[in-house]
């Protein structure tokens, strides 16, 4: 009955040359105003780059744990919608491309605290034996400094000397190595990209094939997947973030970059959803409270932001651990605190009260303006929480801008491939028709 | 028949048809009706046509008044800005500002409020929309409902969906209601009635209730105050004195007890007194009686010390000199200690001392010694013997001798 519905063919449609056009000026608009970026500071660039990537990275995995998530818990009101996730999901790919380069030549930029220690293994640890780990901290943050004096002398912020690594980086070793560091980026993206592509191929197989053997398999798989899922992206955000400043530690900081995927995939999905259904690529008995389900998702999944990224700061502050506190104290000084605050009122006070209301929820051309807003307030978190490590003079410049609009261009062009190569609706979803019957009220 | 009609009720069968039915009710134009299903139906607020509910902004309403409360509980319980106590105000003392450091941190800091804040408004956003959704939104509490006690009722609390139209609504006939149900395809079509004319007599008026509890709450709130006041009530009288008056009030709050004070007087033993000596030639138990009380000289004979000279002994008693004795005698015994006045102690160093025996040095602990108040109740007898090996090392290690050198 309802696969006699004829979809509009994306791949055919005016709305596909448009994004194809417009995802390609904003990468090249980008790359014109990255590469600037580089010949100031390599430094700079770096940041910025692992900027881009962390985020294209968090819409692919927040996507991908979205998939995961509604087959694990057999949810109905996003099966017309799947698709879009599906396509989403396919950012982690691109971001496993994307990583190469930090592999290649960014690591020596990004992460100079450590990505030598090995080398350090076997002599210098004895001279520092008598010290505790305080001195240890003290030595730590007396380097930083030192380093900063170094960018100054040197322009290109080129971090070609390395110094002796303190005896907490020391004892860190084991785990943060550029050997290890290699091997969990491609265990984990093999395992991303397996289980996202097992997921896809069997909704995409069930297509042509109305077996419900397809959502079986899938749901099987998704309950032990989300589980290494869980493990495997914090993790990941413990190598890529926490660790450009390895002295720190903070136990939820997975959950911090978790919280944070949630809310870029969920507010992707709603621009998505919004502009396919506008456009007539969604199944048309589709009703406003698919959008209200997904503005649910990004106030919930806002608010669970807020609450872990506070719980992790307010912990720090309480203890006063001068171990935990300089990440704080990197983010208050400097003319950083003028950022922390703005984050907080950007990124939790004024979306929490604009997406409190219903007709925001349910109206798309609302819904998709606070989407776009906490798309950038979530880009600008991953700014905050990566940039201060980089420890410049300047901390903020036009040109970073450049990073946005690059990501913009490859979250454009990739949805726009995916979109055109698929069918945008899973009609033979067993589920699909109580998606479409679903109310949320 | 001479009971009124409350409603005109129709059953159906199906999700679907009640949907339908609903929707057909809301285009006529009824405004008194209501639809009664087993279990919630999705989509039914829109087949009503109803407006939204204006709950979520009693919600928010409330939920900024829990947040404002909070903050300014925690500015003004935590001391303040203005460096005004409760007094200064001329408040009372249960509304006292503490302003205590705690950890360090400023006595107003925000992040530290903020679990707080957070909790107090999901508390009051929580409890006030509960009890506005029932108090003011569904009208409750409701002494009955004509639609208790009817087959209606069971039958949509069971497994059929019912729909009424009340006869206070403006556009009600209850012929052409029948029709319409009929219309719609309602398998049963009931006329309700009220079930009985008599008017609610003044017990169930709301005002009645009102005065009722606000009666027992003056009551009981004055006698509290009264009695309050009647505890610590004085009588001045002129040329005589103070009389005091909690003996003749009947509910003291246990000023008055049974039990007997110190120094009272009692009619219970023969000689009239409350305290009374312990019999003749017994201990307490666990109190042995010091043997040399009031006599040093004799107790500078006896060299015995009963606690041996260990390692784990001498620590014992470096710990209690450092809590008990070092704060005066200073933490090497020469007198240095912290307090800081006109108490200077005497060292423990001079050569008297030094000549002391043990149980001499003892004594001084159970009994003190001019400034110096008694020790009995601090330490107990092994710590003070460990504590005299503990002053001997220390004398020992002032005193070093020239075989030590070597």
């Amino acid at each position: 009955m309802s696969s006699k519905i004829q979809l509009k063919d994306y791949s055919k449609s005016a709305t596909h040359k448009s994004a194809k056009l417009i995802g390609g000026v904003l990468m090249a608009v980008g790359a014109m105003c990255v590469v600037p970026v580089m010949a100031e500071s390599a430094s700079r660039f770096w940041h910025g780059y692992l900027i881009m990537y962390m985020f294209l990275l968090s819409i692919g995995l927040g996507a991908l744990f979205f998939i995961a998530l509604d087959y694990l818990v057999g949810a109905k009101w996003s099966v017309p919608i799947r698709r879009v996730t599906e396509i989403l999901a396919g950012l982690i790919p691109v971001a496993a491309v994307l990583a190469i380069p930090i592999l290649l030549g960014g690591m020596d930029h990004l992460y100079s605290h450590w990505v030598h220690a090995a080398d350090y293994a076997h002599h210098e640890v004895k001279a520092d034996e008598h010290k505790t780990p305080k001195d240890a901290v003290k030595d730590a943050h007396a380097k930083t400094e030192h380093k900063k004096e170094e960018h100054k002398e040197d322009s290109h912020g080129d971090a070609s000397e390395h110094h002796a690594p303190d005896k907490i980086i020391m004892g860190k070793v084991p785990y943060l190595n550029k050997g290890a560091f290699v091997f969990r980026y491609f265990a984990f993206f093999a395992i991303w990209i397996a289980g996202w592509m097992y997921f896809r191929k069997n909704s995409l197989a069930q297509d042509n094939d109305p077996d419900q053997k397809y959502t079986k398999a899938n749901t099987t798989l998704s309950a032990p997947f989300i589980f290494i899922f869980g493990l495997t992206l914090s993790m990941a955000a413990i190598d890529w973030i926490m660790s450009l400043e390895p002295h720190w530690f903070s136990t939820m900081f997975g959950l911090y970059y978790f919280s944070g995927c949630l809310v870029t995939a969920s507010c992707c999905i709603a621009i998505y959803t919004i502009r396919l259904k506008e456009g007539g690529f969604l199944h048309p008995d589709m009703k406003s409270d698919t959008y209200y389900s997904i503005g649910l998702m990004m106030f919930a999944f806002n608010v669970f932001w807020a609450y872990i990224s506070f719980s992790q700061f307010v912990l720090i502050w309480y203890a006063n651990l001068p171990e935990e506190t300089f990440w704080y104290i990197a983010r208050a000084d400097k003319g950083w605190m003028i950022f922390s605050i703005f984050l907080m009122i950007f990124h939790f006070v004024i979306p929490f009260f604009a997406l409190l209301s219903r007709t925001i929820k349910t109206r798309p051309s609302r819904l998709m303006f606070m989407a776009k807003w906490l798309l950038l307030a979530q880009i600008f978190d991953l700014y905050w929480a990566i940039m201060p490590a980089a420890r410049l003079d300047v901390n903020f410049s036009f040109l970073d801008l450049g990073f946005i609009a690059l990501a913009a261009g490859i979250v454009i062009t990739v949805f726009d491939r995916g979109a055109a190569k698929t069918q945008l609706v899973p009609l033979n979803d067993p589920r699909l028709q109580m998606g479409l019957d679903f109310r949320s009220h | 028949m001479s009971r009124r009609l409350f409603s005109t009720a129709a059953l159906f069968n199906t999700p679907d048809e009640i949907m339908h039915a609903a929707e057909k009710v809301s285009e006529a134009g009824y405004e008194n009706w209501d639809v009664n299903t087993p279990y919630p139906l999705h989509g039914m607020d829109h087949a009503m046509h109803l407006k939204p509910t204006n709950l979520p902004y009693v919600t928010l309403i409330m939920g900024l008044v829990g947040l404002g409360f909070a903050v300014f509980l925690q500015w003004w319980t935590n001391g303040s800005a203005l460096q005004l106590g409760a007094h200064d105000l001329m408040l009372p003392r249960w509304v006292e500002r503490y302003p205590f450091v705690i950890g360090g941190k400023p006595l107003f800091s925000l992040p530290a409020f903020v679990p707080v804040m957070f909790e107090l408004t999901v508390l009051s956003a929580a409890l006030s929309t509960i009890a506005a959704m029932l108090g003011i939104f569904c009208g409750l509490p409701h002494n009955s409902h004509p639609l208790h006690d009817t087959d209606y009722m069971k039958a949509v609390s069971c497994d059929q969906y019912g729909l009424y139209i009340e006869s206070s609504d403006p556009n009600f006939d209850e012929a052409k209601v029948e029709t319409l149900f009929k219309d719609l395809g309602a398998t049963e079509v009931t006329s309700i009635y009220r079930p009985f004319e008599q008017k609610p007599g003044f017990i169930s008026h709301v005002l009645f209730f009102g005065f009722l509890i606000a009666t027992a709450v003056g009551v009981s709130g004055k006698a509290y105050f009264v009695y309050n006041n009647l505890l610590y009530a004085r009588l001045v009288v002129p040329g005589y004195g103070v009389i005091k008056l909690d003996h003749i009030i009947p509910y003291n709050w246990m000023v008055n007890q049974p039990r007997l004070d110190a120094q009272e007087e009692s009619t219970f033993f023969k000689n009239g007194r409350s305290m009374q000596n312990p019999v003749a030639n017994t201990v307490a138990r666990g109190y042995m009686p010091y043997k040399y009380a009031g006599n040093p000289d004799a107790a500078n004979k006896d060299t015995h010390n009963p606690v041996p000279m260990t390692e784990e002994n001498l620590a014992l008693g470096k710990k209690m000199y450092e809590i008990t004795c070092s704060m005066c005698h200073g933490d090497f015994a020469k007198g240095e200690g912290r307090l800081k006045g006109n108490l200077v102690p005497p060292s423990l160093h001079s050569s008297k001392a030094k000549k002391w025996t043990d149980a001499r040095m003892y004594h001084v602990i159970v009994e003190g010694q001019n400034v110096m108040p008694s020790y009995a109740k601090q330490l107990d007898e092994k710590e003070r013997w460990a504590i005299i090996h503990y002053v001997r090392a220390l004398q020992r290690a002032m005193d070093a001798k020239e075989s030590d050198l070597k």
